[in-house]
């Protein structure tokens, strides 16, 4: 049962008190998934420490070529933030598909990523965008890829009773880059996403220079076909056969379950194949106009 | 504790709460805001939206503290009754409030939408509002108030109260569309439903469901639980005194077994919610677990567990008449298939919740939104072995019910539970208990088989049907019968066989769902018609009209059509709009295609031999008149409905009478709110003391101020004399003087529908020959319902040939009504009506596996959401008179989506040849999509 509820008003004081807890204190930032979590019975913290009003967590920036993400950022600050849409469109794009307005006005991307669901539409663009998450706790500091936080569904390998994540960040895009971000979900976008996915590539020449692709909800965790991204690699970029092939081999690597609500795994898999033809599409052409 | 200090509404607040707590708990039990609404408690539905420093928030999972030194404002907020936001006037002038449960959520999201962007296109509020469900609207009417409101912020438009639904020109309230009675608390969340009750007192509570599908209890053990601080009272199937069933063979308290996750094994009342719901938490149970029963094909085996000792059969009907195989033989063309529908949620976004309050010396009272006040007041009171009399159920208005508020849930617990505390008890049921416990539609599989002529008339049908009744009786043996007796659709068959079953499962209950039993064969039949149309290359509006059903026909059941049959009429209709629609050009990879389909649904209830309800009308002191109706308010306008037949028949002013309804104590009896019945039954009621009435009070005002009756004119509330115009006195004048000599001006009528007989009594067992069956049923005038209403729907869908994914692009809806009392509400009724079935069509499926619940949310049921609706719904009304109607009307609750689903199959079968035999979609086209192409 939650005893206490905390306000720390910066970062150390959060770090303190998550040291002080010992594991009983647990950080909350929109808490759209976490009350539920703990109403449901699933966690059950003694504190809560609120870091939604810590000032310096707040931001979004672009710095030496990069843009940075403070952990009291939502989806709804991110979608409209004309940095992110120029910058990293397939955020954008991804931030304004979730859930509700509601939830985007109060949910942020860190706790997306902490969150570790296989199917959070934020997440998965950020995997995209190869973006690092700042992690401190009160032994240190850390960086890891955000595509490497996850342990399982809804398993984080950031353990939010003992450690913050403060920021995140990724690269800004050079010339002949360019993001794009989709998503499949049956009646209007608030249901469970079937699908969804986000593309970032590199052209240079004439040809895909480099692409990384994510995928969800395919898997445990948020998915990176690689095969299906080494058959794009070099290829020119008017290619449709290594585009359809692309999308052919992303397909066969995704592992959708049978599920009632989503839809049959062989639908599934059929539809991946499907988006990352539109989305592949999508992606170069305004990779193209972006050189 | 915690300490909160913020503002609400622009005043400060402070105040001491628990860490754990919402601002949704804050708001509702704290400060009793309680035009904050809880509709799913998970951040799915959107009625619990307040703003939060202007931004719309989810107060259900949003913690309270969150709000500290923040400003909160609710919908008590934005407006008051007499300062009413632009929104809030928009809103009642376009209907675009039904229920309002969802209400204050929508006019707040909408509030913020207009702060960010004051002039909004379609796609623009379609997008901010995707997070706020409404089951009653259809949305249609919501996104066209947002859109004046806009304009009335801008100062483009006037604010104004004035309804904003055509109306024919005239004097007089029929067709017109006055002021909704209760529209302006809603819009303010003022309007008060169960779930909004206090008492200073009242103990909580808190009910243990089944863990298990199918199981025999071996221990119940709550001395833990007793022993938590708080609890008052624990009650399990040993302190019920009666017979412990309720809703045919439905425990109250689950006793020897359970038979399905919504089984109640214990409740718990306590001093406060936590409290209650950690003693739940320590009832230990020990179960013996049985082999589940997940569908009813199993259950029809010869070795099936049984889920009752009488074996898993709830009830067959049958129906058969003529020769069946000469028909067959006859027929040009004959097509046959089997059809499946499944389980769907009723999804209103009120959940069941009840106040019971132990009255000393007399009973018990409870108060809660039901469709069937007098069956619940029975039901406590002999599972409490009360007479009915020591019983009040006060029927509150509902935040939808669709149907399945007409089963009992949770009340004869909550009664049980004040008579035995002594203490007002109240229990509210979390949206994962009410999709555990409440009923569905049932789901259906049906064979049918029908043959033709060449010319396309219609020679012989045979159908089986089997249902899912779920673990207890409840209304499935009558949706068995309904389906049967409305199996043939709007058509006259000549010979045919009908066999219905409904079979018990450990899956969540069948019940009454708007059309009752008759949308899943409406679905099959509808569908092999439009097979049957294109094999005879006829048109879908000619192959229906050459059979369908007129006034002198025998039904299926044999029953001689009088009345009013309009499918004709409402065929041609619908017909002649098609055009207006056209052309609609399909985008590269996919194909349009329209369907048609017709359909019916009774009025009123069948062999109830006695279907009554009444009306009492009052002067009260202040000069208005107060309306006590036999009628419960679900939410889609019976109040205004009744008010406008009050104010025709007595020609005194809408806006000055009262409709009072719900409440055994005082209505006439009878009183339920099912089978499109209360226009007939209650305005009939009304319309004939409404004329007592005014005789009444013509010759109380002709004696007090000596002027001849038929000198008296009475306009608003004041009496003229006929000859000079000259004003004489007012109601409340009267009131005073007769009050003053002890006479009180009161006048009630106990209306009577015609009567109708149970299926059984037609003389169609009774006989082979036609000729016979058409003379008895003439001689006794056999019905099986006062009346029926009919009505045809078009849908032109958009097939994307590539992933099979189905939009509804347009629909018409034709459907006759009689007479348009009231066109605000017809229109709101038919378009939430097209968009559930659209929903049906499409998306909607309640998930079970193994008699365990997969759909564990309201986000998990496929309920449509705004960015679903169809860009276009026409809708006609034939208007042919029904003579057992009040001025010729009829009620539309449930015939607006009888035909929607086989309407936009059979256009998805015009667009790719496909012919869906197993409702909803789905991803289903994507695979058919793929075998056709290979």
């Amino acid at each position: 049962m939650i005893q206490r509820y905390v306000f720390p008003e910066t970062i150390e004081a959060c770090l303190n008190e998550l040291k002080n807890c010992s594991g009983k204190a647990r950080i909350i930032a929109g808490g759209t998934d976490l009350v539920l979590a703990i109403q449901k019975g699933e966690l059950n913290p003694a504190v809560l420490l609120d870091i939604s009003r810590i000032a310096e967590l707040e931001g979004i920036m672009e710095e030496c070529g990069e843009v940075r993400l403070g952990a009291r950022v939502t989806h709804a600050a991110c979608a409209s933030s004309p940095l992110i849409q120029k910058l990293a469109t397939c955020l954008a794009e991804a931030c304004v598909t979730v859930g509700s307005r509601q939830i985007q006005y109060v949910a942020t991307l860190a706790g997306n990523v902490v969150n570790a669901q296989p199917a959070a539409d934020g997440a998965v663009a950020l995997i995209a965008l190869a973006a690092k998450a700042k992690i401190i706790s009160p032994e240190g500091e850390r960086e890891e890829q955000v595509e490497e936080l996850y342990s399982g569904v809804g398993k984080s390998r950031v353990d939010s009773s003992r450690e913050l994540l403060t920021s995140l960040r990724f690269p800004s895009p050079k010339a002949g880059e360019a993001t794009a971000f989709l998503r499949v979900a049956p009646r209007g976008g608030m249901g469970l996403p079937v699908l969804n996915g986000a593309v970032w590539v590199s052209l240079c020449e004439q040809r895909v220079a480099d692409i990384r692709i994510a995928l969800g909800p395919v898997s445990d965790r948020p998915a990176r076909p690689r095969r299906a991204e080494t058959v794009l690699k070099g290829s020119p970029w008017d290619d449709s056969k290594a585009l359809e092939e692309a999308a052919r081999v992303a397909s066969e690597e995704a592992n959708p379950r049978d599920s009632l609500l989503r839809g049959s795994a062989e639908y599934r898999r059929e539809l991946v194949r499907m988006l990352m033809e539109q989305l592949l599409k999508r992606v170069i052409g305004r990779a193209r106009e972006s050189r | 504790m915690e300490q909160l200090v913020f503002s609400v509404n622009g005043e400060t607040v402070e105040l001491e709460v628990e860490p754990y707590e919402t601002l949704l708990e804050v708001l509702r039990e704290h400060l009793h805001l309680t035009g904050v609404k809880n509709g799913c408690g998970e951040g799915e539905c959107g009625a619990c939206t307040v703003l939060l420093d202007g931004v719309p928030v989810l107060s259900c999972i949003l913690p309270a503290l969150k709000a500290r030194g923040r400003a909160v404002t609710t919908i008590e907020g934005l407006g008051s009754a007499e300062t009413l936001h632009p929104l809030q006037m928009a809103f009642i002038r376009h209907g675009a409030i039904q229920c309002g449960f969802c209400t204050p959520g929508m006019i707040l999201t909408a509030k913020a939408l207009l702060d960010k962007n004051p002039n909004p296109d379609e796609e623009a509020i379609k997008k901010y509002l995707k997070g706020n469900l409404c089951r009653c609207t259809g949305y249609y009417s919501i996104i066209a108030a947002i859109q004046e409101a806009a304009k009335i912020v801008q100062g483009e438009a006037k604010a104004s109260l004035e309804t904003a639904v055509g109306s024919p020109p005239g004097e007089g309230q029929l067709g017109k569309s006055p002021l909704d009675k209760e529209s302006i608390d809603k819009a303010i969340g003022r309007f008060l439903f169960s779930g909004d009750l206090y008492r200073e007192d009242m103990l909580h509570g808190k009910l243990l469901l089944s863990p298990l599908p199918h199981g025999e209890i071996l221990r119940v053990d709550t001395t833990l639980a007793e022993k938590v601080k708080g609890v008052q009272k624990i009650l399990t199937s040993k302190d019920v005194p009666g017979p412990n069933r309720y809703g045919g063979n439905r425990p109250v308290f689950a006793d020897k077994k359970v038979r399905f996750v919504g089984d109640v094994i214990a409740a718990v009342f306590a001093e406060t919610q936590e409290a209650a719901e950690e003693a739940v938490r320590k009832i230990r149970v020990n179960f013996k677990s049985l082999p589940v029963v997940s569908t009813p094909m199993e259950a029809l085996r010869p070795n099936a567990p049984k889920v009752h000792e009488e074996g898993n059969i709830c009830r067959q009907t049958e129906l058969r008449f003529g020769d069946l195989k000469k028909g067959f033989e006859e027929a040009a063309v004959v097509v046959e298939d089997e059809y499946t529908t499944p389980l769907v949620e009723h999804g209103y976004l009120e959940t069941e919740v009840a106040l019971g309050i132990f009255e000393p010396d007399i009973g018990v009272t409870v108060y809660v939104g039901t469709q069937a006040p007098f069956i619940v007041q029975r039901e406590i009171a002999s599972n409490l072995c009360l007479s009915e009399k020591k019983v009040r159920v006060i029927g509150m208005p509902m935040g939808g019910g669709f149907g399945s508020k007409f089963d009992a849930t949770i009340e004869i617990v909550v009664a049980l539970g004040a008579f035995m505390t002594r203490r007002p008890v109240k229990l509210a049921l979390t949206r994962l208990e009410s999709l555990r416990m409440s009923t569905k539609r049932h789901p259906f599989t049906m064979k049918y088989k029908i043959g033709a002529t060449k010319e396309g008339k219609f020679k012989a049908l045979q159908a089986s049907l089997i249902s899912d009744a779920g673990a207890y009786s409840g209304c499935s043996a009558s949706v068995v019968e309904k389906s049967v007796m409305f199996g043939g659709s709007v058509y006259f068959w000549p010979a045919y066989e009908i066999v219905g079953r409904g079979v018990y499962t450990n899956n969540a209950l069948g019940g009454a769902f708007r059309g009752f039993g008759i949308n899943q064969g409406h679905f099959a039949i509808e569908s092999l018609i439009d097979d049957l149309a294109r094999k005879l290359r006829m048109d879908p509006f000619e192959i229906r009209l050459k059979n369908a059903l007129e006034e002198g026909k025998m039904t299926i059941t044999g029953e001689m059509l009088e009345g009013s049959v309009a499918v004709k009429e409402t065929l041609i209709a619908a017909q002649k709009m098609v055009d207006g629609m056209l052309p609609l050009k399909p985008q590269p990879g996919k194909k349009i295609g329209m369907g048609v389909a017709s359909g019916w649904k009774n009025i009123g209830v069948t062999g109830l031999t006695d279907d009554r309800g009444g009306a009492i009308f009052k002067l009260m002191d202040n000069g208005r008149i107060e309306v006590t109706i036999s009628a419960v308010d679900m939410g889609q306008g019976v109040r205004t409905a009744m008010a406008q037949i009050a104010s025709e028949v007595t020609g005194i002013a809408y806006d000055r009478i009262d409709i009072v309804m719900g409440d055994t104590l005082h209505m006439m009896e009878w009183c339920q709110g099912t089978s499109q019945r209360q226009t007939t039954v209650v305005g009939n009621a009304v319309l004939k003391a409404g004329e007592k009435f005014k005789k009444t009070v013509f010759s109380r005002a002709s004696e007090f101020w000596d002027v001849p009756q038929d000198q008296l004119l009475l306009k608003d509330n004041l009496f003229f004399h006929k000859q000079d115009d000259k004003k004489i006195g007012s109601l409340r004048e009267l009131y005073r003087q007769v009050t003053s000599r002890g006479i009180e001006i009161l006048e009630a009528f106990d209306y009577h529908a015609p009567r109708s007989f149970k299926l059984h009594e037609s003389p169609i067992y009774s006989s082979r020959d036609r000729k016979e069956i058409e003379r008895k049923s003439l001689e006794i005038r056999y019905r099986n319902y006062p009346s029926y209403s009919f009505g045809t729907q078009v849908a032109f869908a958009e097939v994307d040939e590539k992933d099979g994914t189905v939009r509804v692009l347009k629909m018409i809806l034709s459907h006759d009504v009689g007479k348009a009392l009231n066109p605000k509400v017809i229109k709101g009724q038919l378009e939430g009506s097209a968009l559930m079935g659209m929903g049906y069509a499409l998306t909607e499926e309640f998930v079970m596996k193994d008699g365990v619940v997969i759909s564990d949310s309201l986000g998990k049921c496929g309920i449509p959401r705004i960015q679903s609706i169809p860009e276009q719904i026409d809708y006609v009304l034939v208007e042919k008179p029904d003579p057992h109607g009040p001025f010729g009307a009829k009620g539309v609750a449930e015939t607006g989506l009888l035909q929607t689903a086989p309407a936009i199959t059979n256009a998805i079968c015009d667009a790719v040849g496909i012919r869906i035999r197993s409702l909803p979609v789905k991803d289903q086209l994507f695979f058919e999509l793929k075998k056709a192409k290979a």
